[in-house]
């Protein structure tokens, strides 16, 4: 047999063996999975590669990620491409939409990099699981309490990249807390009170969005830490509930 | 029976369609809305014309020239048309001075507008001093004969020409996805002034398309870049910014073939303004009902005519820029057969 031709794409980045090593069939029905969502035919028009999208990408300066190359591959229909992209290249994309605002034919590469990565969770890719993984804790915090971080969160290991300084800020949390001039919460576990009620509605909305079942096909471990606090408040509502009807009757 | 043709716009298109008229011994009513004839080109001091390089007052001149001394041509400038009444060939049009003129045709040579590059905010115009239009750039040769940086008025090392601004994007709604036509060729022309003039001064054309069609692609195309060494570059300007550190600006973009980001330091830019419908053409447009593009707003030939100046009301001829961007020696063209067919329309009728 002949030596398989390695096939490139962004600035140079190889074909990865395993897309290669899918079956043809699968990589369609993702690539159609994309291509079928309702916002699709809004976000993908002509394309001149006149380069502003990817001029303008914060991503591109620090990342092999181009938002021209993103619009380029879904009106060659690449499979292989985009496929292989889902498993990698689309999660440097920060989401800014720099790209939508500025491209001179209202291209939205940010909205595709969006639906790309929706179909590549819901299909729970292993490249998947391993970019969320650093995430867990936030994924944790957003999903019982609706806030992305709290002081709590500030521990060494978990911000490298913040610096040094951090260090120091991470020491007697609770007293700095109670030092800003203006209601916090008083808390050091969320960034602001949140409402028993305002949680058990957000619970609701994972629940009928599906929100819970992609969670348990990528990380069941994180799933049942998180279903247990759910499931923990949702007990005290109903608690709460049933004591205020008893109060009223 | 009118016998009279009323011309309204003053510039190429308008000039040519009077004195066509005025030729053939019609009497002709020619108005202008600002206090000279010529258009935007002598109006707005271009420097040099494409294709043929010759300057404004030397093609647009003997125009001007032959309509004030033909007798059949009445002038008046500083005057609009206000209201319109009547079919043809018995237009009674009430004009912005008070006076009424009955008409048998109508010519509309209302022409165009440039792009306000305010509207462009990422690209700093009326920020930055050294981003200027290329209309500002025609009239700093035209006014004072040599190139300048506005900021410090010393000769810039850099030049960026930024294509199609206003041009080919739906970023400004529906209004200006058009090509402007003339701004590829311009540059170039510009492009190769500049380096004949000044050899050690770079020259940059930024493009998505260079669109220098027909005829056009040798003297600015392939000319720029060979005899006069304008470089051009693929890629769309995404943003100007300014460095204070060396007062110069960066430009901000992808070389798209290369493939490779960049934002490179120059010291003047100029952008390529794209074409509009004029405020006269809108206005025209509704007070003789004549049909726009629901689009770009400028006025649309008669559907079921394969000419270009036939307009969707009989007796009514449409010329020049108030279509669409078109080049000056068309416009010319076009305001000659829109009179002469402005003529027939009322000679047939005198002779019926």
């Amino acid at each position: 047999m002949a030596e398989t031709q390695v096939r490139k794409y962004g600035y140079n980045i190889p074909i990865s063996e395993k897309t290669l090593q899918v079956p043809w069939e699968e990589k369609v029905r993702i690539i159609e999975e994309v291509k079928s969502d309702f916002r699709f035919k809004e976000y993908l028009f002509g394309c001149l590669n006149c380069g502003v999208c990817t001029a303008s990408c914060p991503s591109n300066r620090f990342f092999d990620y181009s938002p021209r190359e993103i619009v380029q591959r879904f009106l060659e229909n690449d499979i292989d491409v985009l496929y292989d992209m889902m498993h990698e290249y689309i999660w440097a994309c920060s989401q800014c939409f720099t790209c939508w605002i500025r491209c001179p034919f209202v291209n939205n590469p940010g909205g595709l990099v969006i639906i790309m990565r929706e179909v590549a969770v819901r299909n729970a890719f292993e490249a998947t699981k391993d970019l969320l993984k650093p995430y867990g804790r936030v994924l944790l915090k957003v999903m019982t309490t609706g806030n992305q971080l709290s002081a709590d969160m500030l521990q060494p290991d978990f911000f490298p990249d913040w610096g040094p300084k951090m260090l120091d800020n991470m020491e007697n949390l609770r007293a700095k807390r109670m030092a800003i001039p203006f209601d916090v919460g008083k808390s050091v576990k969320t960034a602001w009170e949140v409402s028993l009620q305002t949680a058990i509605e957000m619970y609701q909305i994972w629940r009928e969005t599906g929100i819970f079942e992609m969670l348990e096909k990528l990380d069941p471990n994180l799933y049942n830490v998180i279903m247990d606090i759910v499931e923990e408040n949702e007990e005290r509502w109903e608690e709460l509930m049933e004591e205020m009807e008893e109060a009223e009757a | 029976m009118a016998k009279s043709v009323l011309v309204i716009g003053g510039g190429p298109a308008g000039l040519a369609a009077a004195r066509t008229l005025g030729k053939l011994g019609i009497h002709t009513i020619l108005v202008e809305k600002e206090g000279k004839l010529g258009g935007r080109p002598i109006l707005e001091e271009y420097h040099t014309l494409i294709p043929r390089k010759m300057k404004p007052q030397q093609v647009i001149g003997p125009f001007i020239e032959e309509v004030q001394n033909n007798p059949n041509v009445e002038v008046k400038l500083n005057t609009e048309i206000e209201a319109c009444e009547g079919e043809a060939p018995n237009f009674k049009v009430t004009l912005s001075n008070g006076e009424t003129v009955e008409v048998g045709a109508i010519v509309v040579a209302t022409g165009f507008q440039h792009f306000d590059a305010k509207r462009k905010g990422e690209l700093g115009y009326g920020i930055y001093p050294d981003v200027i239009t290329n209309l500002e750039l025609e009239q700093m040769f035209s006014r004072e004969g040599k190139l300048y940086r506005p900021s410090n008025g010393e000769l810039p090392k850099r030049v960026a020409f930024v294509f199609c601004v206003g041009s080919r994007d739906r970023q400004l709604g529906v209004t200006n996805v058009h090509c402007c036509r003339y701004g590829c060729a311009l540059s170039g022309l510009q492009g190769s002034e500049i380096r004949e003039k000044y050899p050690e001064v770079e020259v940059f054309c930024y493009y998505m398309d260079v669109r220098t069609y027909g005829t056009w692609e040798y003297p600015f195309y392939w000319a720029p870049q060979e005899k006069y060494g304008v470089r051009y570059v693929r890629g769309r300007i995404a943003e100007i910014t300014y460095s204070p550190k060396d007062g110069r600006l960066r430009v901000k973009h992808e070389d798209t073939i290369v493939q490779r980001p960049a934002e490179i330091p120059m010291d003047l830019v100029v952008l390529v303004l794209g074409m509009e419908p004029s405020e006269g053409t809108k206005k025209v447009a509704k007070i003789l009902g004549l049909a726009q593009d629901p689009d770009n707003q400028f006025l649309i030939p008669a559907e079921d005519s394969g000419s270009n100046i036939i307009s969707n009301k009989a007796g009514i001829f449409i010329a020049g820029a108030c279509k669409g961007p078109i080049d000056i020696e068309s416009s010319l063209a076009e305001g000659e057969a829109a009179g002469a067919e402005a003529a027939t329309f009322i000679g047939a009728k005198v002779s019926a």
